[in-house]
């Protein structure tokens, strides 16, 4: 528990300085996810002064908070515990759905970007409350689609990380037992996106 | 064609009325006047007149009481808010249930959803005036009296004088109406009434005579539609006995004649046409008059300024795509001012234009104004939407009039979205609304906001089903999620649940892709299979879960909460590992998502026990297990092994095999044909194991109970209890798993009959209550055969385990009788006994031992012999490196019948020869006849630890003439710590020498850690040369064979006679006649002879070694030293191989010429020819075509001379003894001496001689001959000389039958150069003494 409580803190340190997370997703033809990755940005953030959590309604309850911190970009780590229904509510695993839900929510707006603009990096395609959804599409018959999750805009950078991301993925799919639908676990791309992400975002 | 405005953008029109008209209401039974005027709204075919003529196919109309809506207007507007939310929330509440059946029910896809609607009507009810906006301030109100009144004028005057208690930020331009209700029942005749009325016409305008007959008992009625529903007043609520507010929400009837209905509808439409409609007009031009002429200027220079910039003028079309919109910096000031409940300033005259304009229809007018109010920031960009046509910029307008709504008042904010939004939906066309340009269903987003509120989540709910209607599935299902995330808090169950499965729905329903049908080949998948991101249906189910636990259903919800346990899917990518990130702060901070996953399966499972064990305690006997899906599989069919009693570990699999072969080989050799059956077969009554693999891919700790596994008979359909009187199975009570854990459980399986079993699933108990059973069965192989089969993937039935069991007749089971592993000390002899048992029912009668190659087994013979005490013998080796043989075990030697019973058991004594340093098991095969005369093997085998304790050397040297050749010196090291060995004999064999000990009585004790040195003399032993020259003839020929390529025969090598020398103590020396001995050691040289082959000649298969090399080189002389640990009694003996004596000249050259000079084939594959290479560079750096220097010299001399030189030089003698060492050849040598002074010492002290007479000798040495050569130093004065610096030059040749000598080689070497055995230089001095002294 005390191990639990420390975590927390940390946790709570991280939410105080406010680290910008981004969920960047590589998704194949179908939309299944062959890579994610949650990264921390250690970049100072602007101070977005209208931060949705900071700014709920006095009379709302705030027992969904899990959600909310979620929407509005804070770490997904954040744990409520709710009593009742026999369960106990974790804001970590919780969140994380609601993150690949609206990833997955934006492919229709990416989908329909796609339709009329031939571009490979589209921009920001969609926006979710605090999530700005950038996405990226790979040329070819074998359209990947490279999305990330964002709460400021950073166009020039993300196109740099898309760049770096899109080259590497090309290196992984190279090897001959690579199919549209083979999820990517490679250390070294990992290393690398985070790297380029790192430097980037 | 202009938009249809929605009901609340309508006149607002109050009633203020006397007592006396509700009492001639309520006796006519009638709802009060307001909802009865109501029902006539909205009037058809009106026309309004501002600056046009504005036809309107329908004009609505909004009337309240006057009363109520004063008190609504002195409530604060947030907490009017707030009980606005709290009444939308517990109406939508109530009915909440209802709607979802109806919607399971239609399943209805449609843009209406009963939730909507009545959030609509909620909205669109509300006729209390706001602060920002005007639509709700009255335009008119109607003072009502009727005549029954005691007093109808007097009443009247009393209404009029009534003060009008509406705040001051009320606009106060309302037209004042009177109306006065005859009724049928009152004492007022006609002619009064119409006096009365004209009277009253005068006093006021606007006056209207509503005659009303209300007969009694009242009408049937015409039905009237449904009145809008309205938040009841604070004051009806509040007090505790206070009743239900009285909402008219349904629709009701009027009990009305005909003639009441007519003059009723009658007087609302005057009261439109008439006097509102043109009053509204006459303002509308006035208004826009004065705001004209305010405008005059600013709007010349405005629209100068804008030709400046080279821009058209104002366009008042709709169309106009341009809207410059503030930034939200400065928005919403003047509305946030316009919100504090201290201002009283009423609305600006140009907003009640502008609304005016727009609810008379006059947009043209309208959309300027209500531009020019948007710019001065008093609203109206919730407007403009309605108005304008659809192009992107509306979508702004919609944005910044959410966005301006004032942040203050958060329930005010959301209730003013909501009525916006409402305005949006009802006024915008669906197709526009949910158009590209527009994206309506965003707007519901934004109004919604961040509320947690059932508006806000049904705003949410309904995005998502235009959403649906749109096709952007998966955008709905997250609103969908949203709303139901949202409504949960409300406590709105049922919704709750039904928004859950909507998303659920939308999540999971496929979506068309624009991919090629090849795609899907190339990818080898079905589009069927789609993945999609692997938190989100768990995220929702767990959701779903405990909604439904916490409403009752708890099945479903324990259904959904096992369907959840599915751990972490080895196909997800990445997302579970994360890994560490880089903190803000530069400290990495790990991300707890493994843990997540941790966390996830722990709340999973603890949802799941908590509801199952509730549902459990409360559904009692109805509980159904049955129906229970387990997603996660514990078992994994492929790693499941099946172990039988004869089944050995694994790492001796190979070994067993290679004794089957040998076997197999051994049989077929002696012509038999039967078969050794190593089917693996299980035996009735006996337990046969199945090992199972289990892991828990959840990652929590997992409990199974009853473990058991399903056996059938093979070929068998189904029947009810399969394993009756087929089998016993055991069953494990209870296993643990921790998360991720893997182990292995093993399940004893009995067979009761022989057949043939087949393990069809493994079955237990999850929670210790839900039946499971997993299938272990694994996918055939891929089936190749038809094209049909080529194109499609096909794959052969599943493979199950399958073990066949038998009746035992004739079993043979070999132990061991040790049963642990066994240390030796390095060639230690070791006796071990072995069980041999018959278990089975019939008698066996003939055994083999098959023992392998690599091990040195013999056999005990009943009596051994004894050691005999010759030291000398000779032994006819049969000189092949053949293995040895299977071994037949004569039964009658150990049972004394010729048979072995059954249960019949002897042991079998056998002598292990530990020749390996180094652990090892020694597998042994017994193989025994079956009755069908094929035969079957037991095995047994035992771990073997051997130490090393011996550190070996020998080296030779060439003796100094006379009877030894060579001298041999043996050097033995006790390398063990701290055993003390006693070395008892020491055994030399060889073909070609015999060996003599200096010394008598060799024995020696060797403590740890010491070393002894023996000297041997070697000597020739020429009885056996007839059998070397066989031999070598033998090598010759295979190896040409081997060269040219050609087949090699069978044959083996010819015998040879090894002569033996024995060196021993006192104890009887062991010699070659005990036949153990003989055997092991030849297998002792076997291998080694062997082994060094497959180093020699690896392009040589070992397999025909046997029919290209002999045993024994016959220049070989080969080393046994037998030692002894007495205290333990332990013996034991190490064989010292690969030790040649004597020179050889290239015996093979002629072969290798002759193949090298043939003529070359060429093969088309390079690998051939460089395997030929590789024969020939074998061959020819090979021990049998050792090419060396047979001529050695050694030098007799005195060491030291004494001479007087007072009387002159002298002549010192010195003898050099040529040797020819060849084993084979004479040599003819040329031996110079070196000339005087040609070469110093090899230092400065040590002086060269001089010599005298003959300097050069020539002459031939027949093989294994010596020769002396006598020369003469002229010593002239006293010191050290050097007898080196000669040369000898030699060659080794055949003698030819006619004389002749034929030269085969040729070799010159120098003292120093060719023989180090002297150690040191060979010198004389010469010591001078005087005679006189």
């Amino acid at each position: 528990m005390r191990k639990a409580d420390a975590e927390n803190k940390d946790i709570f340190l991280l939410d105080k300085t406010k680290a910008m997370s981004h969920h960047i997703f590589i998704l194949s033809p179908t939309d299944t996810p062959l890579y994610s990755l949650t990264h921390y940005s250690s970049k100072p953030v602007q101070s977005t002064g209208s931060s949705l959590s900071s700014n709920l309604p006095s009379w709302s309850t705030s027992a969904f908070a899990g959600t909310l911190t979620a929407l509005s970009g804070a770490s997904s780590a954040t744990q409520h515990h709710t009593s009742g229904g026999g369960g106990v509510r974790v804001g970590g695993g919780q969140d994380r759905h609601v993150i690949q839900m609206i990833a997955n929510a934006s492919l229709d707006a990416i989908e329909e970007v796609m339709r009329r603009d031939s571009a490979m990096y589209l921009k920001s395609v969609d926006k979710f409350n605090e999530w700005i959804v950038s996405a990226f599409v790979t040329a070819g018959n074998k359209d990947m689609k490279f999305i990330i999750l964002h709460e400021t805009k950073n166009d020039d950078g993300i196109k740099v990380f898309f760049n770096d991301l899109w080259e590497l993925y090309v290196k992984t799919a190279m090897n001959p037992f690579h199919t549209a639908h083979t999820p990517i676990r490679s250390a070294v791309f990992d290393s690398r996106v985070r790297a380029s992400a790192k430097k980037n975002l | 064609m202009p938009p249809t405005l929605p009901a609340s953008l309508s006149p607002h029109i109050c009633i203020v009325s006397s007592p006396d008209v509700e009492v001639a209401l309520r006796s006519g039974a009638l709802p009060s006047l307001p909802q009865i005027l109501q029902s006539f709204s909205p009037v058809s075919s009106v026309t309004a007149r501002t600056s046009t003529l504005i036809q309107h196919p329908q004009f609505a109309l909004r009337f309240s009481d006057l009363a109520e809506i004063e008190e609504a207007c002195r409530e604060d507007e947030e907490e009017r808010a707030n009980r606005t939310i709290d009444w939308i929330s517990s109406r939508v509440s109530e009915k909440a249930a209802k709607w979802v059946e109806i919607m399971n029910r239609t399943r209805s896809e449609g843009v209406t959803t009963p939730w909507w609607e009545e959030l609509k009507k909620c909205a669109e009810g509300n006729v209390v005036p706001s602060r920002t906006e005007g639509w709700n301030h009255p335009v008119a109100i109607i003072f009502a009296v009727s005549t029954i009144a005691a007093n109808p004028l007097q009443a009247l005057q009393d209404l009029h004088a009534r003060q009008i208690d509406l705040p001051p930020w009320v606009d106060p331009t309302y037209l004042r109406c009177t109306l006065i209700i005859q009724c049928g029942t009152s004492s007022l005749s006609d002619p009064i009434t119409e006096s009365l009325f004209n009277a009253v016409k005068k006093q006021y305008n606007n006056s209207h005579l509503l005659k009303l007959t209300l007969p009694s008992p009242p009408p049937s009625g015409v039905p009237s539609p449904a009145l809008l529903p309205q938040l009841p007043n604070n004051s009806e609520v509040s007090g505790p006995d206070a009743p239900q507010p009285q909402t008219q929400t349904e629709s009701f009837t009027i009990k009305m004649i005909e003639t009441d209905l007519a003059s009723t509808a009658k007087f609302v439409r005057e009261l439109a046409v008439e006097s509102l409609i043109p009053w509204m007009g006459k303002w509308v031009l006035e208004w826009n008059e004065a705001y004209s002429s305010s405008r005059r200027l600013p709007s010349r220079l405005f629209s100068s300024t804008r030709r400046l910039f080279g821009t058209g003028s104002i366009s008042n079309s709709p169309a106009q795509g341009s809207v410059s919109l503030p930034s939200h910096g400065h928005t919403g000031s003047t509305s946030s001012v316009a919100s504090l409940p201290g201002n009283t300033t009423p609305l600006a005259q140009q907003r009640r234009l502008a609304e005016f304009a727009t609810i008379l229809g006059d947009y043209k007018l309208a959309i300027p104004i209500w531009e020019v109010v948007r710019k001065e920031g008093k609203g109206g960009s919730e407007i403009l939407p309605l108005l304008l046509t659809a192009s992107p910029a509306v979508g702004l307008h919609a944005k910044h009039a959410i966005g301006s709504i004032s942040t203050s008042y958060p329930a005010s904010m959301l209730v003013t979205a909501l009525v916006y939004t409402v305005r949006w939906d009802v006024g915008i066309t669906k197709q526009d609304f949910l158009s590209r340009e527009l994206e309506g269903e965003r707007w519901l987003v934004w109004a919604a906001g961040s509320a947690e509120e059932a508006p806000a989540a049904l705003l949410l709910a309904h995005a998502a089903q235009l959403s649906v209607i749109k096709g952007a599935r998966r955008r709905a299902a997250l609103w969908f999620l949203f709303a139901a995330n949202r409504l949960e808090k409300c406590g709105i169950k049922p919704l709750t649940t039904y928004f859950l499965r909507r998303a659920q729905m939308m999540y999971e329903s496929p979506i068309e892709k624009e991919l090629s049908p090849s795609f899907w080949e190339s990818e080898d998948k079905s589009p069927k299979d789609w993945k999609g991101f692997e938190g989100i249906v768990p995220g929702i189910e767990h959701a779903l879960g405990r909604l439904l636990y916490t409403t009752g259903d708890v099945e479903a919800a324990v259904k959904l909460f096992l369907g959840l346990l599915k751990g972490v899917s080895s196909a997800s990518p990445s997302l579970s590992l994360p890994g560490p990130f880089v903190g803000p702060n530069g400290a990495v901070v790990a991300l707890p998502t493994q843990e997540a996953q941790v966390n996830l399966d722990k709340i999973f499972l603890e949802d799941f026990r908590v509801a199952f064990s509730h549902w459990v305690d409360t559904a009692g006997a109805k509980v159904d297990l049955a129906s229970f899906r387990l997603p996660i599989t514990f078992c994994k069919p492929k790693l499941t092994k099946l172990r039988l009693r004869d089944d050995q570990s694994g790492d001796d699999k190979g070994e067993w095999e290679e004794r089957e072969r040998e076997w197999t080989g051994f049989w077929r050799a002696r012509g038999g044909k039967e078969k050794l059956d190593n089917r693996r077969r299980g035996v009735v009554n006996e337990a046969i194991w199945a090992d199972f693999v289990l892991k828990n891919p959840l990652q929590v700790d997992v409990e199974l109970t009853d473990l058991t596994v399903v056996v059938k008979e093979a070929g068998k359909t189904q029947v009810s209890k399969p394993q009756e009187g087929l089998v016993e199975v055991e069953e494990i009570d209870r296993i643990s798993l921790a998360p991720g854990e893997q182990r292995t459980i093993p399940i004893s399986i009995r067979s009761l009959r022989p057949t043939r079993l087949v393990l069809t699933e493994l079955t237990y108990k999850f929670f210790a209550s839900i039946p499971c059973s997993e299938p272990l069965g694994t996918r055939g192989r891929r089936l190749n055969d038809t094209i049909v089969q080529r194109q499609n993937m096909t794959y052969a039935p599943d493979v199950f385990i399958e073990v066949e069991t038998e009746e035992c007749r004739q079993r043979l089971d070999t132990s061991f009788v040790e049963d642990k592993q066994v240390a030796l000390i390095q060639g230690e002899r070791k006796r071990l006994e072995l069980w041999i048992n018959n278990t089975g029912v019939e008698d066996v009668n003939e055994v083999w031992m098959v023992s392998g190659p690599e091990n040195v087994v013999w056999v005990e013979k009943s009596a051994a012999e004894k050691p005999t005490g010759s030291s000398e013998e000779v032994f006819q080796s049969p000189n092949s490196v053949s293995n040895p043989t299977p071994s037949p075990i004569r039964i009658e030697d150990y049972t004394g019948l010729g048979v072995l019973k059954p249960e019949g058991y002897f042991r079998l004594p056998i002598v292990y020869h530990a020749d390996r340093v180094e652990d090892s098991n020694i597998c042994l095969m017994f193989v025994y006849r079956l009755d069908d005369g094929g035969f079957r093997s037991a095995r047994a085998s035992l771990s073997v630890q051997v130490q090393p304790a011996f550190e070996i050397s020998i080296s030779s040297k060439p003796g100094r003439g006379g009877d030894t050749e060579f001298s041999l010196s043996l050097e033995v090291e006790n390398t063990t710590p701290s055993t003390s060995l006693k070395i008892s004999q020491i055994s030399t064999m060889s073909p070609s020498w015999t060996c003599h000990c200096p010394t008598d009585g060799f024995i020696v004790d060797l403590p740890p850690s010491q070393i002894v040195c023996v000297g041997l003399g070697v000597r020739r032993w020429e009885n056996g040369a007839e059998g070397i020259e066989d031999t070598r003839q033998f090598v010759r020929r295979k190896i040409g064979v081997v060269l040219r390529g050609e087949e090699i025969d069978p044959s083996e090598p010819p015998p040879l006679e090894v002569s033996c020398s024995h060196f021993s103590g006192p104890d009887p020396t062991l010699t070659f006649d005990s036949e153990d001995i003989s055997y092991l050691v030849r297998q002792n040289k076997r291998k080694l002879v062997r082994q060094s082959l497959s180093r020699t000649y690896p392009s040589i298969p070992s397999a025909s070694h046997q029919t290209v090399f002999p045993l024994y080189n016959p220049a070989s002389l080969d080393m046994l030293v037998f030692w002894e640990v007495p205290s333990q009694k332990r013996a034991g003996h190490i064989l010292v191989s690969g030790l040649t004596l004597g020179a050889e000249h290239g015996d093979l050259r002629g072969i290798i010429e002759e193949a090298e000079s043939a003529k070359v084939k060429r093969s088309m594959y390079a690998e051939t020819q460089k395997e030929k290479m590789e024969v020939m560079q074998a061959v020819k750096g090979g021990e049998w075509n050792v090419n060396s220097n047979p001529v050695v010299v050694s030098v007799k001399y005195e060491l030291v001379v004494e001479h007087d030189f007072e009387s002159g030089s002298c002549s010192v003698p010195v003898t050099f003894v040529i040797s020819n060492c060849s084993l084979t050849h004479p040599a003819k040598f040329v031996f110079r001496l070196p000339s005087s002074e040609s070469k110093k010492g090899s230092s400065s002290h040590i002086l060269s001689p001089q010599y005298t007479g003959r300097r050069t000798f020539r002459g031939l040495v027949e093989r294994s001959q010596t020769r002396e050569l006598h020369a003469k130093m002229w010593i002239y004065r006293p010191g050290t000389y050097s007898l080196d610096g000669w040369v000898v030059e030699s060659e080794v040749g055949d003698r030819q039958e006619d004389g002749t000598w034929k030269t085969r080689h040729r070799y010159s070497s120098q003292l120093g150069q060719q023989h180090q055995v002297n150690s040191g230089i060979s010198c004389v001095t010469v010591r001078s003494v005087s005679k006189s002294a």
